[in-house]
């Protein structure tokens, strides 16, 4: 018996033969994620507990072999990939809501639960967990917690390492432990906040213990199409300025608003160049308060046209064209890259004018989608990759997109992740000592280096 | 730079005072290289940091108190770590912003040093504590090299967030630079309401309704104390967001009280305060102890409430259930020990998290080793690992920490 084939033995005494998947093709699905980086894995594990979590990453360290933690794989960076194979292990069968507790406003969860059931589940005690990426309907709460992901609605609500209050874990050596607490308050390190967003290079996350918020008493959606991006931009600022914080302010440039209005026919006026999608929640007087000072500062920027929403489906609708705009986008190229840079927010016209000129220079389609409020943008690069040469040019672009950002104090990921798409990336925002101080992090967790190689830190 | 040698009873060998970030780095590095023990001092407002049991160097970070980035249309400013807190909320005051809470002392404390401590005050706009407002740091290492975390936007997610590493950790990992801040608009009405109950039950029953609203109500805090010849719990309420909003939860409020027995003491537009909420458990006098239980959020803390209802100690607290906190002061006296066992075996029991925010030197190694928080083994090695690595001569606010 080789190794590989001992180490099988081993795996399916620990999962069962039904959760392990070692057949390329059953395994192919789990060499990519939402980005175009491939790895093939050795082995793809499903266990259903924590503890079955800690035999295999007792076994990997006895076999020296990396272990990749996944969710539902809709990773934009490239974070969940095997790039050097190994061991993924898939936690989508750890997706049980183990409690709302409606009087402390929590909910204890596994970490292949998808985000957005964690909201329905909440909604019968009118409650509901505000994170919210895109890809909501699909993605873990673990994968949400490797990349602290964002959404939408974080303008107001703030990112995932603000809803989280406690996080089981297991460690790169197997230990299974809890970070944080039910408490914010804990003393001592900040093991939870630290653990958060670190990409999964830390161990394995598999329970979550979240914050629920009450749902609003009310919600107005505004759609606002203006005849510049310049001009939805300054609104954006100015909106901010004015010391108003929106629930969520989305934007759309011409071709994403577009391709959104054709594959949903959501409203959006076939005049437009860009489009906001402002959001306010609250109580009903402060709703309406609220959406005149809006109204009063977007006047100034010369909107073309202002639809609300006239009840629920309307604004689902909204809604759909925004969430949907990446799919929609395969109408004009098969392909797509997603810029995740974020810039200071009084810095959104300029920067989105630099990104015209670098598309122009590469003879490239770029879609600008952004969660504006945030000066998070997300420049999607639209190409066909049939065509020789053009991934490369799609990378290069979307490279020279991430400089802009930095150079305007911005940085490399707002919500993405940095992954194995942009680790190169990072001397650009970091020097040298900076990330010492961060492989030194990473040493302290993961002295192997086992857990998620190749990811973050460039290749020296 | 400015030096002061005192070689006086609490054991410092040189007090610091570095007034450019060049100086901050050498001054760093040159003890760092000497093995010298160092303690960064923001405003000195903790006396049990000022005390140490070795011989120490003392850096202030006074000097370093300029503003170093702020345009109020992007949310976010970047100070050096010795601004005083009072000097940043009038900056942002004067653009109509705050950071969403208060940190206690406010006139003596310095940003950094509130960082470091980790605490945010009982008033939290959207349940906010220090960590999640702080988007960056620009610490210094034992070489003296800056390192830098997060950035001076308000989404990130370039990297570890190595900054998390440097709040609430009371310098031990190293000396902070610089800090950079989400900051939020000013709510442009608040009131308070100022309620007395005579049964903790009854101010429970009210608040319950309340607490999810952290949005609009950003201070919900019972106090009570054996002071007063009334024992009587008083609700403080700030409600805070636009006009029409504030009249609404306040309508609300108004009538729950009334069927919950509840007094209406003042409802007051200028949020004049008979306690000092802000600062509680602070600017203490010698005699006075100060303890923060922590429980989860929502936590209703009976246990701790009947416990002091029913002793001789002398006492003042503040229950602040949305962030899961009681304040208590005590005033010292001859058998506080045996009421401290006391307290420690209703918290054991209960699974409470105890912090000792302020005590005087006599009762501190007394109390070294009653409140014992069970940090679990990784935690506690991962901790030791990361002390080992950061600071890897033990030099850096030596014995206060760990």
């Amino acid at each position: 018996m080789d190794i590989s084939q001992s180490l099988e033995k081993k795996i399916i005494d620990i999962v069962g033969k039904d959760f392990v998947l070692i057949d390329k093709q059953d395994m192919v699905v789990y060499e990519s994620d939402g980005t175009h980086d491939k790895g093939m894995p050795d082995f793809v594990v499903l266990p259903r507990t924590t503890e079955e979590v800690s035999k295999l990453v007792i076994l990997a360290n006895e076999f020296k072999i990396p272990i990749i933690a996944r969710g539902s794989g809709t990773g934009l960076s490239g974070g969940a990939v095997p790039i050097h194979g190994g061991l993924v292990i898939s936690l989508n069968r750890m997706n049980t809501i183990i409690d709302i507790d409606a009087d402390s406003s929590t909910a204890t969860v596994e970490a292949g639960v998808i985000n957005l059931e964690i909201s329905k589940k909440a909604s019968e005690y009118g409650l509901f967990y505000a994170p919210d990426p895109s890809s909501q309907q699909a993605c873990s709460i673990g994968g949400n917690i490797a990349e602290n992901s964002g959404g939408p609605h974080c303008l107001a609500y703030g990112v995932t390492t603000n809803h989280v209050l406690a996080i089981e874990v297991v460690l790169p050596d197997g230990e299974i432990t809890w970070f944080g607490d039910f408490n914010k308050e804990v003393p001592g390190v900040d093991f939870r906040g630290l653990f958060i967003g670190s990409e999964g290079t830390f161990g394995i996350c598999t329970k979550v213990v979240v914050k629920l918020l009450q749902k609003p008493q009310d919600v107005k959606t505004m759609l606002i199409a203006f005849s510049s991006i310049q001009d939805a931009a300054n609104a954006t600022t100015a909106i901010i300025g004015a010391g108003i914080i929106p629930a969520a302010i989305e934007m759309m440039d011409k071709t994403a608003s577009d391709a959104a209005e054709e594959a949903t026919n959501a409203g959006i006026p076939k005049n437009s160049d860009t489009v906001l999608l402002i959001e306010i929640e609250g109580f009903e007087s402060d709703i309406n308060d609220q959406g005149k000072l809006i109204s009063d500062v977007i006047y100034e920027f010369n909107p073309i046209d202002i639809k609300i929403a006239k009840n629920d489906q309307e604004r689902d609708l909204f809604w759909k064209a925004r969430k949907g705009v990446l799919g929609a986008l395969g109408r004009i190229a098969p392909n797509y890259f997603l810029v995740d840079g974020t810039v200071p927010r009084t810095k959104l016209s300029s920067v989105l004018s630099e990104v015209s000129i670098l598309a122009k220079k590469y003879n490239l389609i770029v879609a600008n989608v952004l969660h504006a409020g945030d000066g998070n943008l997300h420049p999607c690069i639209i190409f066909d990759q049939q065509i020789p040469g053009n991934t490369e040019k799609a990378l290069k672009l979307g490279g020279d997109i991430l400089k802009v950002c930095v150079e305007n104090g911005g940085v490399l990921s707002g919500e993405h992740g940095i992954g194995y798409e942009k680790r190169d990336y990072m001397p650009l925002l970091f020097s040298e000592t900076d990330l010492n101080n961060m492989k030194m992090l990473k040493n302290i967790f993961d002295p192997e280096g086992l857990f998620n190689p190749g990811k973050i830190f460039p290749v020296e | 730079m400015r030096k002061l040698k005192i070689t006086n009873d609490h054991k410092i060998i040189n007090n610091h005072y570095p007034d450019s970030k060049k100086e901050f780095s050498k001054i760093i590095n040159d003890l760092y290289k000497n093995k010298q023990k160092m303690i960064i001092l923001g405003g000195a407002t903790k006396k049990q940091y000022r005390n140490s049991y070795s011989p120490v160097h003392t850096v202030f970070t006074s000097e370093l108190n300029k503003v170093i980035d702020y345009n109020p249309s992007d949310l976010t400013v970047t100070v050096e770590s010795g601004i005083k807190v009072e000097s940043l909320m009038n900056l942002l005051s004067e653009n109509n912003q705050y950071l969403g809470y208060i940190l206690p002392n406010k006139k003596i404390s310095s940003i950094g040093g509130s960082t470091a401590y980790g605490y945010s005050g009982n008033y939290r706009f959207n349940d906010i504590h220090i960590r999640d407002s702080i988007i960056g740091i620009e610490a210094i290492n034992y070489n003296g090299d800056f390192m830098k975390s997060g950035g001076q936007v308000v989404k990130n997610v370039s990297g570890y967030d190595l900054h998390k590493l440097y709040i609430g950790t009371h310098g031990t990992f190293g000396p902070i630079y610089s800090i950079s801040f989400k900051v939020y608009p000013k709510p442009n009405y608040e009131k308070q309401v100022i309620v007395d109950f005579e049964n903790y039950e009854d101010v429970l029953k009210v608040i319950k309704k309340y607490l999810p609203l952290n949005w609009n109500i950003p201070r919900l805090s019972i106090y009570s104390s054996n002071r007063s010849k009334i024992k009587l719990y008083k609700l403080f309420c700030n409600i805070s967001g636009t006009k029409n909003v504030v009249n609404y939860i306040k309508k609300s409020i108004t009538k729950d009280i009334k069927l919950n027995n509840g007094k209406l003491e003042e409802i007051n537009n200028n949020i004049n305060m008979s306690v000092n909420l802000d600062d509680f458990g602070y600017n203490l006098k010698d005699e006075q102890l100060s303890i923060r239980i922590l429980s989860s959020k929502n936590s209703d803390f009976h246990h701790i409430i009947n416990y002091f209802k029913n002793t001789k100690l002398n006492f003042q607290l503040l229950v602040t259930p949305s962030i899961g906190s009681i304040s208590i002061l005590i005033e010292n006296n001859d058998s506080i020990l045996s009421y401290i066992d006391e307290i420690a075996e209703i918290s054991q029991l209960n699974n409470y998290r105890i912090i000792i925010d302020y005590v005087n030197l006599s009762l501190q190694n007394k109390l070294r080793n009653k409140f014992k928080n069970n940090d679990n083994q990784p935690i506690k090695n991962l901790t030791a690992l990361l002390k080992k690595n950061y600071d890897p001569q033990n030099l850096f606010s030596s014995g206060k920490f760990i």
